[in-house]
This record gives C-alpha cells, structure tokens and sequence, in this order.
C-alpha cells in the first residue's frame, strides 16, 4: 500500500501556494482600489473553498455568482417596494430568513444559499450602519466583488495549479484510520467473542462508532473525488465497494458476539482465534501506516490461510464459528484484494 | 382539512424526516436576530459585525454534540475574531505588512490545517471591515465578546428547548427505517421509495450543494449495481446519521441527560437489530426453502412484521406498546422445524450456509425485538416510566 505516497506534503502546498495567491491578489485589490466592502473578495474566495463540497470550483463559483445577483435583486426589491412604504415590513426579515435556511437545508443547493446570504447581509449592513448608506452601492459592490472573487478562483484553478481542491489529500488520512479502526475493531470483538462478553457498553460503542464514522469520512472523500473525472472512476468505486464489504462482514461479527451462545472456547481454540484475529490486523495496520511492515506481512500471509484453514476445519459442522471462521477468512480476502488493488493502481 | 393537512404533513415529513432542517434553520438566524434586536433596543452604533458574527460563530459549533465542547469552540472563535479584530484595527495603516502578514498565515493554514483554516480565515477577514485605530480595536473586542454572550446564551436555550425532540424524532425515523428495510428485504415487498425518502433527505446528502448530492446518488448508483446492495448502504448511511446524535451528547439539564440515558438505552437495542438484519440480507433467495422447512415461516415472517408496525405506532402516540404479538409455541415450533431440517443436510453447501445465517439472522433479531417490546412495555418514547425511575 502506497497510501503514504499518495498526496505528498508538496501537493499539499501547492494547494496553499495556490489558494494564498487567490486570496492576496483579492485582498490586494481591495486594499490598493479601496474597494466600498472590498472584504468580500477574499471572503468569496475562502466560502467557496470551505469542505465539504469544496469540489468543482466552476460550479461553485458560477452558483455563488448567479445566487449572489437572485439574492440582491430580492433584496433591493424588498427593500425598495415593501420596506419603503412602510418600515414595518422590516420585522417580517427574521421570518422570512427563517425560511429561506429552511429550504436551503432541505435542497442543500448551494446557490439557495447564496441568495439568502445576498439578500440579507447588503439589507442589514444598509441598516446597521453609522453612515446613511445607499443600499443601490452596497448592491453594486456587492455584485462587484463576488465577480472579482469568482475569477481569481477560476484563474487559480485553470491556470496555477489545476485539481486544487482535490479531495485526495483526504483519501490518505482517512482511508488510514478506517484501516486502524478495522484492525483494532477485530481485536476487541475476538477478545469479546472468547470472553463472552457483549458490544453493549457505552465506551466500547463508542470506539466502534469511531470506526464507522472513519468509514464515513472515508466515503465522503470518496465520492467527492468522483467528480473529478480526469481521476479514474474505477479506482475510487473499486475501493468504496470493497470498504462497504468489510463494514458488512463487521457488522455480522458484532452481531454474532452479541448473540454469542457458544459454551466454552478449549485453550488451543482461543490461541488460534487470537493468532488469527492478530494477523489480519496487523494487516489492516501495514496498510495504514506504509510500506514498512508489509513484508513483513507477507511472510505470514500464507501462515494466515493455513491458520484460518486450520480454525474452518475445527468447525466443519454448521455452527457459530464455522460463521465466524468464513467472516474472518472473507475479511483477509478483502483486506488482501484492497492491498494488492491499491499497490498496482496508485503510481 | 385534513386531508390537506395530512398531505402538507407528509410532505414535510418527506422532505425532512428528523425536521433537522427546520431546526437548524432556527439555530441559524436566532442569534442573529436577538443581536439586531439588542443593537435596535439600545440603540448603540454597532457595527455590522455585531449582527453577522453571533450567526456564523453559532454555525461553526453546530458540528459538535457536547454543549460544552460547543461553548468552548464559539469562544475560541469570538477570542481569534476579537484579538484579530484588534489587531487588523490597530495596523489598518500599514496594510502592505497586513496583507503580508496575512498572506503568511493563509499559506501556512491551508498547509497544515485545511479546513480550519477555510472556516476561521473566512471569519477573519469579515475583520477587515472595521475601522482602524486602538479605539476601534477596543470596540470591536467588545463587540466580539458581546456576540459570543448572546451566541452562549442562544445555545444553552437551544441545547434546553430541542435536545430532547431530535433525539425523539431521530429514535422514530430509525424505527421507521428498520420496520421498512425488513419490509422489503422479506415481504418481498418493494417499498424502496420509501427508504429513499429518508436518505435522499438528509442523510445522504452531507453539507455541501446538490450538484454533490446529485453526483452522490450517481455515484451510488452505478458503484453499486445490485438494488439489496443500495438498500443496504442506505441503511447503513440512514443509521450513521443517528448515531451522531447519540455520541458524546451532555446537556447541561438534568433533565435532559436521564433523557439520553434513557434514548441511549433505546438505542442499543435499536442498533442490534439494524445489525441481525445484515444476517438475512439474502432472505429473498432462500425463502423458498425456508416455506418448504416449516409452513410457519411466512406467518413468522408477518408477525414480526406487524410487531414492528406496532412499536412504531405506540413510539408516534407516545404510549405504552400493547399486545405485543409474542407468539412463543408457535416459534418455538418454527425454530425447532427448522433446525431439525438444517441438521439433516438435505441442500447444497452453499445455500446450507446462507440457510443457517438467514436463521441466525432471524433468530438474533426476534430475541432483539423481545427485549425492544420488553423495554417499550415499561417505559414510553418519553422516557423513562416512574417504576424504571425507582429502580434506578
């Protein structure tokens, strides 16, 4: 596994090479023009960038742009029709913002978003401020400034560093705690399943919650990176499917201590169980951390099967273990598979 | 009337199943609003700032399930805002060493920290905005800590009103999910609209704009071919929203934890029989065998079924659950029909396997769902009954 490799700290810094660029040229502007709320431009700049969905900067940008000018129009007309008759209708803002977010977290579409936010932060700083201000200037700057934002950040995408806010540097780190957890998840369920004792207690569902919650990150990076379409689609669904596989198999593990009906585990049994349990998380750990223990592993790579061979047959009549057996030996088959996908598909 | 409020409920119900929209929305715009409501009371020349900040800093502690952990991070953000507030305003005549100075700090952030440096560059720069000099440095401090009192306070109102609910309506949707993913993995029923109604709600599409979300079901629908597999990953997505609520929550009521004590019970039962479920994913394909073992099997099957529906109407009324439909003998009889079938051997291997885990399945999840009723027979969705209070 050559996760390490994978998104160098270089990268890493290209990125923020990238990024600075776009935020101090808009700063600049703002500062050198003297720009009325000349902020905005780095503002823009750094929200569109904001993760999750920091993805798919045209998007994004052309989203922020077109809910920027809805938002403002909206605004001058409720401020010019309704509020200028009457300032009462003022009191109607808080409501009316009210649901606007509502439908913003029902669609999640973005570009709500920017309307609800263009509509309301030009009424407010119209109203809040020390000076009379004109809403008309706050309107046209506004509109200014998130033009001006919106082409840094596509310059900064097309033309200094392209893929900037590619989510792989994420793929890394996650995909490495979802391995750490799966090792160290199968180690506390086989010291469970020995011990019958049940995955009930709030400190051991809590660290099992963590490990689907790396699971989560991990195929939230994932599928963030699909839309990256220059990246191969192949790789990133290869993995979240075999990923999806390893939750399941950990799934019915937990189920099967829970509702663990087994009498009594013989000495030998347990210290095969144990080998077992240990080697494929060692497994699960190489692959986490580098390439440095992975020979390692490959020396007891054939022991493993012979071990798992060994435990299958203890159990050849239909049972519990003989479940758990082909549940463990289903696990070294995946972890096995994402491993050698893994070396010969990154480069 | 009611047909059209029963249609208006639906809807809504549709759209936001654990109504967390409408109550993130809430948490949203409050704050905002009792600032402009204390700049219009006092009539004090705030600025901007004032109104944006307490909104924005209630949003970045959002995220974090511990009220405590939440406080703590909405002052961290007002103390960087204000110290950087005043430092902006105190250099606001030398802007080249400012934009330096800046462009230093975004550099290295990003390097290291990516997404805190998005959210608290973000706010930062909202700072320089403010006028310079020590005076106005001093002000804008003030006004930073003032936004934080209120945003404090908005959250430990927050916290006391809705703790309780989401855990209420987060408890009933997942019962929801079970009663309908166990109808269509046996029932044979396709009811998979139903489940998507859940996760194309929320649950599946995380922060961020629809084009994501969009990109995220065509994602999902082409990775996984086969309709059990994005059942169950919809399943599997559904419950992991859920959990977040349960992870770490304190509240500062009393009240309120014996309450998540009480859900957090509920929920461990819940739990296990989202996992017996994975056991008999592939119910479908040895049903037939199963009906050939016992001619119990599909009453079986429906008895569970409707055990199911009655726990999530007794959970929606608030009662206590009535006439569970334990039938003891009758699956006494069903289990003992087919253990004594799967002992003979009469199949393939392979199906043998499955037969004994769709079995196993069945069985962990029955023994489940007893304890469930068990727990549900005592004590309402409310809490904890006064008897389960006295003994504990």
């Amino acid at each position: 596994m050559k996760l390490c490799s994978f998104y160098s700290m270089i990268q890493k810094m290209q990125r923020a090479c990238c990024i600075t660029f776009a935020v101090g040229v808009g700063t600049y502007l703002a500062f050198a023009f003297k720009i009325p709320h000349g902020y905005w431009i780095p503002l823009t700049i750094l929200i569109i960038y904001i993760p999750p969905g920091q993805g798919n900067a045209i998007k994004r940008s052309s989203d922020r742009l077109l809910g920027t000018i809805y938002g403002l129009l909206l605004g001058f007309l409720f401020v010019k029709i309704f509020m200028y008759s009457n300032y009462h209708w003022g009191y109607l803002l808080p409501f009316i913002w009210i649901f606007t977010f509502y439908v913003y977290y029902i669609t999640t579409e973005y570009w709500v978003l920017c309307i609800v936010i263009g509509m309301f932060i030009p009424i407010i700083m119209a109203m809040t401020s020390i000076f009379t201000e004109d809403i008309d200037s706050v309107l046209v700057s506004r509109i200014f400034c998130t033009a001006i934002a919106a082409i840094l950040v596509l310059v900064a995408e097309f033309f200094i560093y392209k893929n900037i806010s590619k989510h792989s540097a994420r793929l890394k780190s996650n995909a490495s705690a979802l391995f750490n957890d799966m090792g160290k998840g199968l180690q506390i369920l086989t010291d469970h399943l020995i011990e019958k004792k049940k995955v009930m207690n709030i400190p051991e569902l809590v660290r099992l919650w963590e490990r689907t919650s790396s699971f989560e990150k991990l195929h939230n990076t994932l599928i963030y990176e699909f839309e990256y379409k220059e990246n191969s689609d192949e790789f990133f669904s290869y993995i979240f499917r075999e990923t999806i596989k390893l939750c399941r198999v950990y799934r019915e593990l937990i189920c099967i201590v829970n509702n663990n009906d087994i009498s009594e585990f013989k000495e030998a049994e347990q210290g095969l169980l144990k080998k077992v349990s240990d080697t494929i998380s060692s497994k699960f750990y190489s692959m986490a951390i580098d390439d440095i223990e992975k020979n390692n592993f490959q020396a007891s790579k054939d022991s493993l099967h012979e071990n798992i061979f060994c435990l299958k047959k203890q159990y050849d009549k239909l049972s519990l273990m003989s479940l758990w057996c082909k549940n463990l030996s289903e696990i070294a088959i995946i972890a096995d598979r994402l491993d050698s996908y893994i070396d010969t598909n990154i480069k | 009337m009611k047909v059209f409020y029963n249609i208006c409920y639906n809807k809504i119900r549709q759209l936001d199943p654990l109504n967390e929209a409408l109550l993130k929305a809430l948490y949203v715009t409050f704050p905002s609003c009792l600032a402009l409501g204390v700049w219009m009371y006092t009539r004090r020349p705030f600025d901007v700032l004032f109104v944006l900040l307490p909104t924005f800093m209630a949003l970045l502690g959002f995220d974090y399930t511990s009220i405590y952990k939440r406080i703590l991070v909405v002052f961290y953000i007002a103390l960087l805002m204000g110290i950087s507030g005043f430092i902006f305003c105190v250099l606001s005549q030398h802007r080249i060493y400012l934009l330096f100075c800046f462009c230093i700090i975004t550099f290295l952030s990003f390097s290291f920290f990516y997404t805190v440096a998005c959210r608290g560059l973000s706010l930062m720069v909202i700072l320089f905005a403010c006028a310079g000099g020590w005076y106005a440095g001093i002000y804008v401090f003030i006004e930073t800590m003032i936004g934080f009192i209120i945003t404090a306070i908005w959250i430990v109102i927050f916290d006391f009103l809705f703790y309780r609910y989401r855990m209420k309506t987060s408890l009933i949707a997942g019962m929801e999910i079970i009663l309908q993913s166990y109808k269509t993995v046996t029932l044979g029923n396709s009811s998979a609209s139903t489940i998507n109604r859940y996760c194309d709600a929320d649950y599946l599409t995380f922060e961020g704009s629809k084009c994501i979300a969009k990109d995220h079901h065509t994602f999902i629908s082409k990775v996984l071919e086969n309709d059990r597999d994005k059942l169950e990953y919809k399943l599997f997505s559904a419950c992991l929203h859920i959990n977040k609520l349960f992870e770490g929550k304190k509240s500062f009521s009393l009240k309120n934890n014996n309450y998540a004590l009480f859900a957090s019970n509920f929920y461990l039962e819940f739990i296990g029989l989202f996992r017996s479920i994975t056991m008999f994913y592939e119910y479908d394909s040895v049903r037939g065998l199963f009906k050939s073992f016992s001619n119990q099997t599909e009453h079986i099957i429906y008895n569970i079924y409707l055990r199911l529906d009655n726990i999530v109407i007794s959970m929606k009324q608030n009662t206590y659950l009535k006439n569970a439909a334990i039938e003891p003998v009758l699956y006494d009889k069903w289990k003992l029909d087919i253990e004594k079938k799967l002992e003979e051997n009469s199949t393939s291997e392979k199906h043998l396997e499955q037969l004994y885990k769709t079995f196993y399945g069945l069985n962990c999840f029955i023994s489940q769902l007893e304890r469930l009723e068990c727990f549900l027979a005592s004590n309402t969705i409310r809490g904890y009954s006064y008897k389960e209070e006295l003994k504990r």
